[in-house]
């Protein structure tokens, strides 16, 4: 009769066989995170031309797809776009003039706008990793320093956490559990709030019922300059409970987003 | 030589793809091929290419290679079952 042997020399060299990968990969990420420039510094030069080289391929591409579009809906998407156009040069006509009457009184305040920013192009975007964070092809090399702002336009996206020469990863506000304090603008009320990252550019906020908000308001961020969050895309409340849920949302749609501004020393804002 | 365009779909699935599609892609190749041990690398390179210290993870920012450990082991103990 044979009898299994249950501390066969199989059992250990199998057990060998997960042990050993798993001290190494132990020993490496403790090393990466007692030294973690060199790792990043090396993982980032060789991913950075690769991620290049897919925004360029892609740009192709979308090129080379445009010359099988059909002629009529080129045309449509022409007097769609033209009259879209029309309409939004009649609403900024006075935003130039308005936008130089507010540095001007600013300035005569003592609270001159002197920010200048860095242009960075957007590597990757979430989802790729659990950390829903961007990588920008702008590093210290290129004067970002960490704690950066990041913006599209007049709205914040995030803040750089790491650099590396040629390289930066920014954290978006809207990741899940990020709570940012904000205000709801409703007509000329102002509404404190604490918005909740939900990913992907959404956030909650939780207010009492008896606060005025509709949507479509706009929800700044605490500071000299008017920082957009985003917009109000819903309101959420019941008859029974004494509080509504907002749901805001980010006008910046981050998975088509190619360049952003990073921001130095930007103490326009509160965060 | 499919071990080596494996390793490349992984590298470029880390550069492009979603993190749930790599791991699926990571279980696949591990039941594929005798002991993949890549998968754990391919963890640590996510980490060290997005990883910020997140609130929501109490600040961790070894949170892939941590998965992959644990799908690791599984899988392996999974394979063991599977080929007895």
């Amino acid at each position: 009769m044979n009898y299994r042997l249950i501390r066969s020399t199989k059992n250990l060299s199998e057990r060998h066989r997960l042990a050993y990968p798993i001290l190494f990969i132990g020993l490496v990420t403790t090393l990466h995170f007692l030294f973690p420039n060199v790792l990043r510094g090396i993982a980032t030069t060789v991913a950075r031309p690769v991620w290049v080289a897919e925004r360029t391929l892609v740009d192709a591409g979308s090129a080379f797809l445009g010359y099988f579009s059909a002629k009529s809906a080129l045309i449509d998407d022409i007097t769609k776009l033209t009259t879209e156009l029309q309409h939004k040069d009649i609403q900024l006509l006075d935003r130039d003039i308005l936008a130089e009457e507010n540095r001007i009184l600013k300035e005569s305040f003592g609270r001159g706008d002197e920010t200048k920013s860095i242009l960075g192009s957007v590597l990757s975007v979430p989802p790729l990793s659990l950390y829903d964070t961007i990588v920008l092809d702008a590093g210290s090399l290129n004067g970002v320093r960490e704690g950066a702002h990041v913006y599209v336009g007049p709205i914040l996206l995030g803040t750089v956490v790491r650099t590396t020469g040629h390289t930066s990863v920014a954290e978006l506000n809207s990741t899940s559990g990020q709570v940012t304090p904000m205000r709801i603008q409703h007509g000329a009320v102002a509404i404190p709030i604490e918005a909740k990252g939900r990913g992907a550019g959404e956030f909650t906020a939780t207010i009492p019922k008896e606060s005025d908000v509709a949507v479509g308001d706009s929800v700044f961020l605490t500071g000299i300059r008017p920082t957009l969050f985003g917009t109000v895309d819903a309101i959420d409340s019941t008859i029974t409970s004494s509080f509504q849920t907002i749901f805001i949302i980010s006008p910046v749609h981050i998975q088509a987003l190619r360049f952003v501004e990073i921001v130095n020393d930007d103490s326009t804002i509160d965060l | 030589m499919y071990r080596l365009l494996a390793d490349c779909a992984m590298v470029l699935g880390v550069l492009f793809l979603p993190w749930w599609v790599v791991i699926i892609l990571g279980s696949v190749f591990f039941m594929t091929f005798d002991s993949y041990y890549e998968f754990l690398f391919f963890a640590l390179l996510s980490d060290v290419l997005f990883s910020v210290p997140l609130p929501r993870f109490g600040g961790f920012e070894a949170v892939h290679v941590t998965l992959g450990v644990v799908l690791f082991v599984s899988l392996f103990l999974i394979k063991k079952r599977v080929r007895v």
